[in-house]
């Protein structure tokens, strides 16, 4: 059975956030709300800033925190090293949400897309209603449709790892990057680019929410790796 | 089984006992003709699948492709067929599928009750049906006809496909008026000043980033804004590997993060920067021998301050380097650029001499943000002056021009003109383009390029004239050129404002009708062309899906209806003449605006598609193979050297002394009777004599007292921005506009130095007013360390006051944050036309 992770690319990776849009393309993601989201950090002082961009998502951890704190099951480890979700066993406890150490879990406190529900216009009568847009397009426009479906209010949702689109198709962050700086595959297999790359490049993985380090420090077993450096900028000047 | 296209129309056609349209016509029975009569009216994607369009988010103008499911626009990606973004697209191409199903688009004509135009006036719109609304336009054209006056019209252009050769371009003419004015000059006309005075080329060069050694970048933030987005995310990583790369911007960008070098250039100052590299490189001896030539002797000359005998210098395939060096070069030591432009020498003399090793594969990349200023053409001929230097113009790993689409223009249209349109076609201009003091020298002309922002001005004081009608579309103008206030009071007097876009905009509120447009990527038949990669392309935008509203292609079908109406009311010859678009497979002439946009789709494109006209490039073998691949890739511009001797310049040559601007300047100044000096004096240009020709130093020139307005404003783009169409999007842009750096979700900052900061009493999340001698908007105060202190940055494409419910604070009412061109001046580089967005103009801030 493979062991799916992830390679972030940091060089290659230019920050530009589409992985982010993408995602809550596909899984209907609420705008307040992230599955994919970023870390974004300024180190020193001007000129010689640097900037570190990091792509962040669920972790898949091995001793993922929020499956071993679910008391119905409903998160869980699945054999393919997903960390999945099913939503109708859930009791909206929210312990996973309070157990993850990223942060990677989010609730819907509120209905996740009535935005769409307003009926009402800028322009009576000239311009489109949400209400309108959504009867001629789906629940929530912005919807891939092929995902995570329109949710309502009470659960809580994170990265699935796009687990309905592998292993035929990379996950959607990945497919949409277009610095090709997201690697997706199986750990467990060692001629797969992920561990080829971990083979070539140290990696470091996320410790904690805004903390990174070495794997063998993080108490997870985290599955989202970051190889080589996001800022190049070593000269900066001046007067 | 999946039907092609092609066979659905037959089955469709022989299921339906032949399409209605095909019956119009019927003069042939022959198939291709009622297919290309059917498509015309088809949406492309039949079932669900994958459809080629065109994304124009920005001006990158990639080919891509839509996944359509049930009729529903529902993802995209790259074309994988594209050789230039090799199947890549950036976060704006999904921005796309917001905007086509923003919930604030305009659903079907409207027309204003309301007499009194003004921000504060609510237009009072009702309903007008389409036939309506072209009846009223075409009044209008009769009306001006029939007093002599059809100049008092004009085309707007804003956003464009190729198909604007129609509405912006023979339009205009056939209803007797010079003015089609383009966005461009808001854009980056003052760019193209460089490579065209240095190498003929009027247009944005290519860079060849895979095989460069340095990567030099004037400003532009490829990896966020233009103009090859995709393919520079692409391969930046392993530029990063091969190449060094430094970054010229007052502000840490995106891409100055990747960079190995940022030099944060005080604004307007990349002219010193700029000529004090050429300077190291001289005096040095870095130059490239094999394109500039050498010495007599062999003994380097180009000692500091020393002037240098002309005859000493054997030069190969440049034009005046040495004149160059005497008239501008020879003072311009790094330490004399290290005052002007507060990069520190060592680091001017480090980044100069490391790229003139690299030679000749280095790349100087200009871009608008050092050049849209107030004396912004020089510095656009010495950013990329520094190409002739090294000789990468035109060279591996350097900077490229294009090898050309093959299309096929529109039949001639002068048998459909009277002498008094021809005439009334021949009167100035509204923008004052060619003015004593607006040269606008667009290719060395006179007057030959576009003065977008002006025509506020013109228009306000009726100079030339005033304008009675206005076809404006895919544009914003009273949003997205410099003194909103005054493009507001303009916009007021115009008698008849007609305004297509896909959003009641800015614009919109001043508009007498507007009317919905197709998106273009999803809604509409097009095509355009663009290049990056080595290679230039075509793509076209295709009809995936139906129009979710009431719409008509603003560039075919409208002029299609005017042109109807006109007949109906005694003037056929426009719609004479474009009956003339015949089918080139049937010859079947358009019976319908529908028809009109598919026929002279497939007209301009048809040597790409038509294997009987094949040039070069993709080979397809029909129209169909077009249609199902979506774009065409010219060959691989990799014949490198070619140029070299051929540049078309005045001399052929690569002219670091500029015959080619000189006759340029020449001709303005014998227009008005002045001397060359005049004329750049009246330009608003400090250069006397024989520097005029040459690159050379200009001192900056900013709006606003420096003690009242201590800070200086840096305009820059955001990432998100479909040019400042996308803040209403409801996912993608507050959500994620951290990805701007130093940017906040949900917010718009602007983002000052903490020592400025200290020394105002300001504060992270401080509500801040920013205010110049033209205006003032509030935001929120972002500290950060990635500005230069004594300037402040923000991001264009926020504060709208009507764009929509998330744009705006409260439609019509209140902005949301901030738009730049509220405080940015109402100010050109005159030489170019261009808008004057960029060098620093002044602003103070305060804490409110």
């Amino acid at each position: 059975m493979a062991k799916y992770g992830m390679v972030v690319d940091l060089q290659s990776c230019s920050g530009c956030s589409s992985c982010i849009t993408a995602c809550k393309r596909e899984h209907s993601v609420p705008a307040d709300k992230y599955w994919c989201d970023s870390e974004i950090k300024y180190e020193g002082k001007f000129p010689m800033v640097k900037l570190e961009y990091l792509s962040t998502r669920c972790n898949h951890c091995d001793d993922a925190p929020c499956a071993e704190v679910c008391p119905t099951g409903a998160m869980f480890k699945a054999d393919n090293g997903l960390v999945k979700y099913e939503r109708d066993d859930c009791i909206s406890c929210r312990q996973c949400v309070n157990a993850c150490p990223y942060e990677e879990v989010s609730f819907n406190e509120e209905d996740p897309h009535s935005f769409w529900d307003d009926n009402t216009a800028v322009i009576d009568g000239f311009t489109g209603t949400p209400q309108e847009t959504a009867d001629q397009v789906g629940a929530n426009p912005a919807y891939a449709g092929e995902g995570t479906p329109v949710r309502e209010e009470g659960l809580v949702e994170k990265c699935t790892f796009c687990a309905h689109r592998v292993p035929d198709k990379d996950p959607i962050c990945v497919n949409i990057c277009p610095c090709d700086a997201l690697v997706f595959g199986d750990l467990d297999d060692p001629n797969s680019e992920v561990s080829q790359l971990l083979d070539r490049y140290d990696a470091k993985v996320r410790i904690q929410k805004g903390e990174t380090g070495d794997r063998r420090n993080a108490d997870t077993g985290p599955n989202v790796y970051y190889i080589r450096e996001y800022c190049n900028l070593d000269k900066a000047t001046a007067k | 089984m999946k039907l092609s296209r092609r066979d659905f129309l037959k089955v469709s056609a022989a299921t339906t006992g032949g399409l209605a349209v095909a019956g119009l016509t019927g003069c042939r029975d022959d198939e291709p003709e009622l297919d290309s009569l059917a498509e015309a009216e088809e949406i492309v994607a039949e079932e669900d699948g994958w459809y080629p369009s065109t994304c124009q988010g920005c001006t990158t103008w990639c080919a891509i492709e839509v996944k359509v499911v049930d009729g529903r626009a529902v993802n995209v990606r790259g074309n994988p067929n594209n050789q230039a973004h090799r199947g890549s697209v950036c976060t704006r191409c999904q921005l796309a599928l917001l905007q086509v199903y923003d919930p604030d688009r305009v659903t079907r004509p409207m027309k204003r009750t309301n007499p009194n135009k003004g921000k504060d006036e609510d237009p009072e719109f009702v309903e007008i049906s389409w036939d309506e609304a072209i009846e009223e336009i075409t009044d209008k054209i009769v009306e001006l006809r029939e007093r002599g006056e059809t100049y008092k019209s004009a085309v707007f252009r804003g956003r464009y496909t190729a198909l604007n050769s129609i509405l912006y371009g023979n339009f205009p003419t056939l209803i007797g008026t010079p003015n089609n004015i383009s966005h461009s000059a808001i854009c980056a006309e003052s760019e193209k000043m460089g490579p065209y005075y240095t190498e003929s080329y009027w247009g944005y060069n290519d860079c060849d980033m895979p095989n460069t050694k340095y990567l030099l970048l004037w400003g532009g933030d490829i990896l966020a804004s233009n103009r090859q987005v995709p393919h520079a995310n692409k391969v930046f990583g392993d530029v990063i590997d091969n190449a060094t790369i430094a970054q010229v911007d007052p502000r840490y960008s995106a891409t100055a993060a990747k960079s190995d070098e940022w030099l944060p250039v005080i604004p307007q100052e990349d002219d010193a920067l700029a000529l004090a590299m050429a300077h190291v490189i001289l005096t040095k001896g870095l130059w490239y021998k094999e394109f500039v030539g050498d010495f007599t002797d062999g003994q380097n000359r180009f000692v500091a301050g020393e002037e240098v005998d002309e005859d000493s210098f054997d030069e190969n395939y440049t034009n005046g380097v040495v004149k160059w060096w005497n008239l501008a070069l020879k003072d311009a030591t790094p330490e004399w650029a290290e005052d002007k432009a507060g990069v520190a020498a060592e680091q001017i003399e480090r980044v100069a001499t490391e790229f003139a090793e690299a030679a000749p594969h280095a790349i100087s990349w200009v871009c608008p943000g050092p050049t849209m200023n107030p004396r912004g053409s020089y510095t656009s001929m010495a950013i990329h002056a520094l190409n002739g230097l090294v000789g990468s113009s035109d060279n591996k790993g350097g900077v490229l021009q294009d090898a050309g689409v093959p299309t096929q223009g529109f039949p001639d249209f002068d048998d459909y003109l009277d002498d008094e349109l021809r005439e009334a076609g021949q009167k100035q201009v509204i923008d004052q383009r060619g003015y004593k003091d607006m040269a606008a020298l667009n290719q060395a002309t006179s007057g030959g390029g576009v003065v977008t922002a002006n025509v506020a001005q013109a228009v306000l004081d009726e100079d030339p004239y005033d304008l009675e009608l206005v076809l404006s579309y895919w544009n914003n103008f009273n949003f997205s050129c410099g003194d909103t206030a005054k493009w507001d009071k303009a916009l007021e007097k115009i008698d008849m404002l007609v305004h297509m876009g896909t959003h009641a905009a800015e614009m919109s509120y001043f508009a007498d009708i507007v009317l919905p447009v197709p998106h273009h990527m999803f809604e509409r038949w097009g095509y355009i062309n663009s290049k990056a990669n080595q290679y230039m392309y075509s793509t076209l935008n295709q009809p995936v899906i139906e129009p979710v509203w009431d719409v008509k292609t603003e560039e075919t079908e409208v002029v299609w209806m005017i042109a109807e109406k006109l007949a109906e009311k005694g003037y056929p010859e426009m719609l004479d003449y474009y009956k003339t678009y015949e089918d080139p497979e049937t010859g079947a002439a358009p019976t319908n605006g529908k028809e009109f946009t598919f026929y002279a789709t497939r007209i301009a494109t048809e040597p790409m598609w038509n294997p009987d006209k094949y040039e070069h490039g993709t080979e397809f073998d029909g129209w169909e193979d077009f249609v199902d691949v979506g774009v065409w890739n010219a060959d691989k511009y990799d014949n490198f050297k070619e140029l070299w001797g051929n540049y078309g310049t005045d001399t052929g040559l690569f002219e670091f002394y500029s015959e080619t601007l000189k006759r340029g300047l020449q001709e303005h100044a014998d227009r008005h009777n002045i001397s060359i000096d005049e004329a750049l004096e009246a330009n608003n240009y400090l250069a006397k004599g024989e520097e005029a020709f040459v690159p050379h130093y200009e001192e900056s020139y900013r709006v606003g007292d420096a003690d009242e307005y201590p800070l200086m404003f840096v305009d820059h783009k955001s990432r998100f921005n479909r040019e400042g169409r996308s803040a209403n999007s409801y996912i993608g842009y507050y959500d994620v506009k951290d990805g701007d750096p130093g940017d906040e979700r949900n917010k718009d900052v602007v983002k000052i130095n903490p020592e400025d900061a200290n020394e105002l009493g300001i504060s992270t999340g401080d509500q801040v007013r920013i205010s110049s001698p033209t205006g003032e908007i509030e935001c929120e105060a972002k500290v950060w360390e990635g500005v230069r202190p004594g300037t402040v940055a923000k991001s264009f494409g926020q504060g709208h006051w009507a764009y929509g419910r998330v744009a705006s604070e409260e439609f019509g009412e209140k902005p949301r944050g901030g738009n730049n061109n509220t405080i940015l001046p109402d100010e050109y580089d005159r030489l170019s036309g261009s808008t004057a967005r960029h060098g620093g103009h002044r602003v103070k801030v305060e804490k409110i």
